[in-house]
């Protein structure tokens, strides 16, 4: 099947045949050893493509305790070649394919298409059903994926829909849940997230918040659910635009939300108001396990829908390098839209780029105070957390963004330490590592801006240090007589 | 014998030993929550024909020690009233 996949068992066949995804035929134990495999996997060599010293995307067929046909996968967009597998990118340059990806987001949150609402029969997540007394989450291998992980997290590569009471407006987002015991999980649900924004509103009615959870579609959804696109946006519709085709969708059983329909298991319930369990704390994409264990709402399961033989995909967050490098792409692409609706043409990169720390952020046409008011838009606009960062750098547009190197020359050589570093008093997010217990409670931490933009008031030709490099120091024609007698040198 | 663990926010003292208080217990095999009224102690010897009791601190960190713990009466699950 081409692309766009519909299905994440095609892509997984497909993977599987040009080498990016490996079978573990081997029992595995969902209790730690399938989490340590895909954290392993992320550390030697996610990415990369596979032939350039990356890894694979792995499928655990035969897990311990479950029958035949039950099994779990991780790592799926862990890799650049997998990346442009799943959005249909023809470029032969795969790192040039970070850049030019970023511009999909764009395109499908200017040019929306609707789901397609296909009827339960046709829907193989509708192959199986439990309803009622019969739901038991522990039919399903949901794994311990990091020791003293605060329980066994089922939903981490999975999207939860949400519907916003006073609008049409469904958000389709990424928010990680614990089971607790085999009709209930708790979830860390942040405020300043859209889930958190539309949640406050049912506990404001004193009414339960319909969610539905799927697990294990097509990863262009979970990318995008991973992503934050603006509030009051459908990421079903977004999916649709990037895909230029609908994502096919099915009705929930007990409400009336959508979720996509080739996904491997649906879980359906309530969010009960002011209703709190324990949850966390668990090993996040920041690298560290800095959240602590917290009372967070509680998700009651009414319905259990599943695929037969279904696949349980996982997501193993940790230190960088993590399977983040496909959310890099979109997030820096939706940041670039931000900037740019705001009048702010630039560039955007993240490092550790499969992982989260710092956004960079190259400015074609500094202003006054740019860096200021470049963090003060994306935050504003998307949320810190959304940004998966904690620092930001902003730079001239000669820097090479996608260059580590590169970007730490410029912090060392072009940050003032007394101009050139910025404190914010920010909304931080409870995974904020630096920040003490008390001020991830209370949501508040400082972040720091890293200015590296030359002074507007410098001389271009007299103040600003020409840079020495090849392109930049040597004249045209003696550039082109070294490249043109390149081989000839011997060299 | 079991094994069960729980979770302590900052203070080992949350959990006093010696008398009976509720607290929530998850097993060790499939880490299903549930809440129980239990006696406790630092010293599993002290408390003959108890269980085991791991104790982790609020982001998951294991206390070295094994302690001992004896469920009095099972409260339920947390969910058991809500599906």
């Amino acid at each position: 099947m081409p692309y766009p996949y519909d299905d994440n068992r095609v892509f997984m066949e497909e993977c599987e045949k040009e080498g990016m995804l490996v079978t573990v035929k081997k029992e595995v134990d969902w209790n730690l050893e399938a989490g340590a495999i895909a954290r392993r996997l992320a550390e030697v060599g996610v990415g990369r493509a596979v032939g350039e010293g990356g890894t694979p995307a792995v499928l655990f067929d035969k897990i311990k305790g479950f029958p035949k046909g039950v099994r779990m996968a991780a790592q799926m967009v862990g890799g650049i070649d997998r990346i442009v597998k799943l959005f249909g990118y023809k470029g032969k340059d795969l790192n040039k394919a970070k850049s030019d990806l970023q511009q999909v987001i764009r395109d499908g949150l200017n040019n929306p298409i609707k789901p397609l609402r296909l009827d339960p029969k046709d829907a193989p997540c509708k192959q199986n059903k439990m309803i009622g007394d019969e739901v038991n989450l522990y039919k399903f291998p949901a794994p311990m994926i990091h020791d003293g992980d605060g329980g066994r997290y089922m939903v981490t590569w999975a999207i939860t829909a949400t519907k916003d009471p006073d609008s049409d407006w469904v958000n389709w987002g990424t928010y990680r849940a614990m089971l607790i015991d085999k009709k209930t999980m708790s979830g860390l649900i942040v405020p300043g997230q859209h889930i958190g924004k539309i949640y406050r509103k049912y506990e404001e009615r004193n009414e339960p918040m319909p969610f539905a959870t799927a697990i294990g579609f097509d990863p262009i959804t979970f990318l995008v659910g991973a992503t934050a696109i603006p509030y009051g946006v459908s990421e079903a519709g977004v999916i649709g635009g990037i895909r230029k085709k609908p994502v096919p969708v099915v009705k929930c059983e007990t409400n009336d939300l959508e979720v996509p329909a080739y996904s491997e298991i649906v879980i359906e319930g309530i969010v009960p108001p002011r209703l709190r369990a324990w949850e966390g704390p668990f090993g996040e994409y920041t690298g560290y396990r800095a959240s602590p264990r917290d009372p967070r709402p509680l998700y009651v399961v009414k319905a259990i829908t599943y695929r037969s033989d279904p696949v349980l995909t996982f997501n193993c967050t940790g230190v960088p390098v993590d399977e983040t490098l496909g959310n890099a792409i979109l997030s820096c692409g939706m940041a670039a839209e931000t900037l740019e609706r705001a009048g702010i043409p630039a560039r955007v990169w993240r490092l550790p780029e499969a992982g989260a720390c710092m956004l960079v952020i190259a400015v074609k046409r500094p202003t006054p105070n740019i860096a200021t008011m470049i963090k003060n838009t994306l935050t504003s606009q998307m949320g810190l957390m959304a940004l998966y960062t904690f620092k930001f750098l902003i730079v001239n547009d000669d820097v090479d963004i996608y260059d580590a190197n590169k970007v730490l020359w410029a912090i060392g050589t072009r940050v003032h330490p007394r101009r050139g570093i910025i404190i914010s008093d920010e909304v931080c997010g409870p995974l904020t590592p630096y920040a003490s217990l008390d001020e991830r409670l209370k949501m508040n931490a400082p972040h720091v801006t890293f200015d590296a933009t030359w002074p507007l008031d410098w001389h271009p030709s007299i103040a600003v240090p020409p840079v020495s490099s090849f392109k930049a120091i040597y004249p045209e024609e003696i550039q082109n007589k070294v490249l043109n007698n390149w081989k000839e040198y011997g060299l | 014998m079991a094994i069960y663990e729980t979770f302590i926010l900052e203070d080992p003292g949350e959990i006093p030993e010696g008398k009976e208080c509720t607290l929530e217990i998850r097993d060790t095999e499939t880490y299903e929550t549930r809440v129980v009224k239990a006696v406790i102690d630092k010293s599993s010897k002290k408390l003959p024909g108890a269980d085991l009791l791991r104790v982790r601190w609020q982001r998951g960190m294991l206390l070295p020690e094994l302690w001992g713990i004896k469920i009095v009466e099972e409260i339920g699950s947390v969910g058991e009233n809500l599906a």
